[in-house]
């Protein structure tokens, strides 16, 4: 198309403004991409993070235990629920737990704590926390009362390996205590785990459970998935089993709320902010492109007074503006890209302005924070910048239109 | 003026006369002016860039006060002091002598609010959980904190002592966080069992009354917190000899040198071997919670870097307009240097018209900005809708209304920040004119 070739040959008698105008557009592209990146980045972080330390992908438990947890919500027929859900066949893991609020007390000094039973063999906590340990080793598998203790609880506690801790937790107007052993203690780095987590065998929880009927209880069974996307499929299919009617399947945005609203709150911080840039780029695009068109008033009335309809003189400047897009889009790829594969591979890293991992929303953010893009967003972003730019063309193009050849010739 | 015959190179630029700046300053405005559309627009955009960059700063600022209001007058106060041991692991037994109080009360002017701790299991009818026992005296306690205004529903209550008679009678009151008082599901009245191993290792126990639910003060007090009196605590706990926090508060939070130093003398004359559980200390708010002045000094970077991206934009967007304003008056330039208008004078005309928009544009963002902000700081910015428990950041609670704070310097700041940036940015263009040839100019 003879339109386009002109464009394009338009657009390079004014290098040097047409790669001031490009450079701002990329630039703007180009930041849009580095931080939408770094924002998407941390919120991930921060979701697998809440996944894979607390509650896997999708939880079973009591119905009402998410609005007020208590130690007297659970499961009662655990092992049943259990049951059900390993026999669906889910592609991941299945871990039961269970889960008390508790007094943990040595000799020297009594804390609130909370009491977590799991497989010791199986939990996926066994992966997260046994790379962790400082002193001693993990739990046997023969070992009722042997606990894991964290650095912080041990310091306070003055308990070494071996000591004797009692935990006391009240299920439902009964007082249970029970005595145990400390038989490794981890450092995590995270100052809620260290500080308050208690980590047994799910036999030494039973014994702070009442047992009905022999039916086990569980607070919750865990389900880690090893395909995010799956959590919506296996949420319908967990749901259709027949659980007992106390038992409520719910997924780690329910779960976890706080992060959610969190996120989404960032994430409208973060657009607010692109926004303000988005509306300065088209200010100075506008300028431009306005000051290019007007500037060849004369040529255009000869183009037209030559032939050449309105509509097609039109459609040149726009082919000029889609062809500065264009440029500028591919500009703002290779700034953008650049900027998240050096942010991707090496991070953003404010662990020297804050060395601990903060707690955010209820859960960790680490303090390296790494960028991540996903097809989807950077299409996303590539369309508004390019739609910002077309629309800011729109107006000059008209204006080229509009002008009658013999006023234009008379310039 | 002297005349040069053709090709004899550049002329000499004539003295300078105070009158031919005036003459420029006009030649400048009107320049600005034949083109109103585009110097609107560019103007437009750096408004843009100054009222944003004023408002974020303030929102900014106030979020950091509210925090560090939130730290500092609400619970920890100015300075704290503990032994050691209990500032490591909450040791049960490592107090701050009652004589020590007493001599810090006598020989500085602070006040001093004394505090004790200790971890307890709550029950509420079936609902059970670990929590921290907070024990203060509520007179003293005033003094120091505005802890007794944070109530969210009820009362302070805790100068009370127990009723005589009816239900309740001889329970102690306490207060609870409000995310406590979800889970156990409790609310004013509501009776409460506690259970503690005491000072001399036996089972505390005894029943309390909810007096009030606590606002968000950070997630551990909002989690596990029952804040009790002194004797209440006393009456669970049955130590004695001294308490393991004494709050401080002086006049000037910004000014704590002095009151560490003066504190610390007094405190070195008392023992503090290993038996007493290591040597009494006092430490500043900012060196007690570490975490939150690394998050405030994170906000101050990404707060720098937000403002010179946003201005830089604004000035990019300038440095485009005088290019394309040059490079259409070559013709213009040409005569003017044809007629003896030095090259450093074309160039500062140019600067000048630069100035004069980009001061206009401030003028105009630090109003509007400043407007804004005022109304962020008076109304404030509530999102209780969207997160109504409030937001909980680097140990933090915050509840859920952003105010923001403004100060004069934070609308110089945004200005002759814009102002610095416009004028480096006019620089090329401005320069490029003293390039040109008037002949070639005439070309064009």
């Amino acid at each position: 198309m003879i339109l386009l070739t002109l464009a394009w040959r338009n657009l390079w008698r004014q290098a040097r403004r047409t790669l001031i105008t490009s450079s701002t557009i990329a630039f703007g592209l180009g930041l849009a991409l580095v931080s939408v990146g770094l924002g998407d980045g941390a919120h991930n972080q921060m979701v697998r993070g809440g996944i894979r330390l607390g509650e896997g992908h999708l939880t079973v438990q009591r119905r009402g235990y998410l609005e007020a947890p208590a130690n007297h919500v659970f499961l009662e027929d655990g092992t049943e629920v259990l049951r059900q859900v390993e026999a669906a066949g889910v592609p991941g893991r299945v871990a039961p737990r269970i889960f008390l609020q508790a007094l943990i007390s040595s000799a020297n000094n009594a804390l609130p704590g909370g009491l977590l039973g799991i497989d010791v063999a199986d939990d996926p906590q066994v992966d997260a926390l046994r790379p962790t340990l400082v002193e001693g080793a993990w739990l046997d598998v023969g070992d009722p009362r042997g606990l894991l203790i964290g650095r912080h609880m041990a310091e306070r506690l003055k308990a070494k390996l071996g000591a004797r801790i009692v935990v006391m937790a009240g299920v439902g107007g009964e007082t249970e205590s029970q005595l145990g052993r400390v038989r490794g203690i981890f450092s995590t780095g995270i100052d809620e785990l260290d500080s308050f987590q208690v980590v047994a065998s799910l036999a030494f929880g039973r014994r702070m459970l009442p047992a009905r009927d022999g039916r086990q209880p569980l607070t919750r069974v865990a389900i880690f998935l090893e395909d995010d996307a799956q959590t919506p499929v296996w949420r319908e299919k967990l749901a259709a089993l027949p659980l007992p009617a106390e038992a409520q399947v719910l997924t780690w945005q329910e779960m976890l709320p706080q992060l959610v609203t969190f996120i989404a709150f960032d994430d409208a911080g973060n657009y607010i902010w692109l926004l303000f840039v988005l509306v300065m780029v088209t200010f100075g695009i506008i300028n431009t492109i306005l000051m290019s068109v007007l500037e060849r008033t004369r040529e255009f009335g000869m183009l037209r007074a030559l032939g050449m309809k309105p509509a097609r003189l039109l459609g040149l400047v726009l082919a000029e503006t889609l062809l500065l897009a264009g440029v500028s889009i591919v500009e703002g790829w290779i700034i953008g890209g650049a900027g998240h594969w050096y942010l991707a591979t090496y991070g953003l890293d404010l662990t020297s302005l804050s060395p601990d991992v903060l707690k955010t929303a209820g859960v960790m953010m680490d303090p390296l924070m790494k960028s991540e893009l996903s097809p989807q967003r950077v299409a996303m972003l590539t369309g508004i910048v390019f739609g910002t730019t077309m629309v800011s063309g729109l107006y000059p193009a008209l204006r080229a239109s509009r002008v009658p050849p013999v006023r234009a010739l008379q310039t | 003026m002297s005349a040069a015959l053709p090709g004899q190179g550049p002329r000499r630029a004539a003295r300078l006369r105070p009158a031919w700046l005036l003459t420029l300053a006009f030649l400048a405005w009107r320049n600005l002016w034949r083109n109103p559309v585009r110097s609107a627009l560019t103007a437009a955009a750096m408004v843009f860039g100054v009222t944003s960059t004023i408002m974020f700063i303030a929102l900014i600022e106030g979020m950091k006060r509210d925090m560090a209001h939130q730290v500092t007058d609400l619970t920890l106060g100015h300075l704290q002091v503990h032994r050691e041991a209990f500032r490591r692991n909450q040791d049960l037994y490592a107090v701050i002598p009652d004589a020590a109080a007493e001599r810090l009360r006598a020989g500085t002017p602070y006040r001093y609010a004394p505090r004790v701790y200790a971890g307890a299991l709550a029950s509420a009818g079936q609902a059970s959980t670990g929590v921290r026992l907070m024990g203060v005296d509520p007179a003293l306690e005033r003094r120091v904190t505005s802890f007794h205004r944070h109530v969210r529903r009820g009362r302070f209550g805790l100068d009370e002592p127990p009723p005589a008679e009816g239900p309740a009678a001889g329970h102690y009151p306490v207060l609870v966080g409000f995310q406590l008082a979800k889970n156990l599901r409790i609310d004013v009245g509501s009776e409460l069992v506690l259970i503690t191993q005491a000072a001399d290792g036996s089972i505390g126990n005894g029943l309390f009354r909810v007096a009030g639910v606590l606002k968000a003060v950070d997630p551990i007090m909002d989690r596990m917190g029952v804040v009790l009196s002194m004797e209440g605590w006393q009456s669970l706990m049955f130590l004695s000899g001294g308490v393991h926090e004494l709050a401080v508060k002086t006049g000037d939070v910004t000014l704590l040198e002095e009151p560490q130093r003066r504190i610390a003398e007094v405190l070195a004359t008392f023992p503090g071997g290993e038996a007493e559980g290591g040597p009494l200390q006092v430490r500043r708010w900012d060196q007690i919670n570490p975490g939150l002045s690394d998050a405030l000094a994170l906000t101050d970077i990404s707060l720098t870097i937000v403002a010179v991206i946003v201005l830089g934009i604004a000035a990019l967007v300038l440095l485009n307009t005088i290019l394309m304003s040059v490079f259409e008056r070559i013709t213009e330039f040409g005569i003017l240097m044809a007629l003896g208008m030095g090259r450093g004078w074309l160039m500062a005309m140019v600067m000048v018209e630069a100035f004069f928009l980009s001061l206009l544009a401030s003028a105009v963002g630090a109003g509007l900005g400043a407007l804004w902000a005022w109304r962020l700081e008076t109304v404030g910015w509530d999102i209780s809708a969207y997160m109504p428990e409030g937001i909980d950041w680097a140990g933090v609670s915050l509840e859920p209304i952003y105010r923001a704070y403004l100060t004069g310097d934070q609308v110089v700041k945004g200005v002759v920040f814009m102002l610095v940036i416009s004028m480096i940015s006019a620089l090329l263009p401005s320069w490029t004119t003293t390039r040109l040839k008037p002949t070639e100019a005439f070309k064009r």
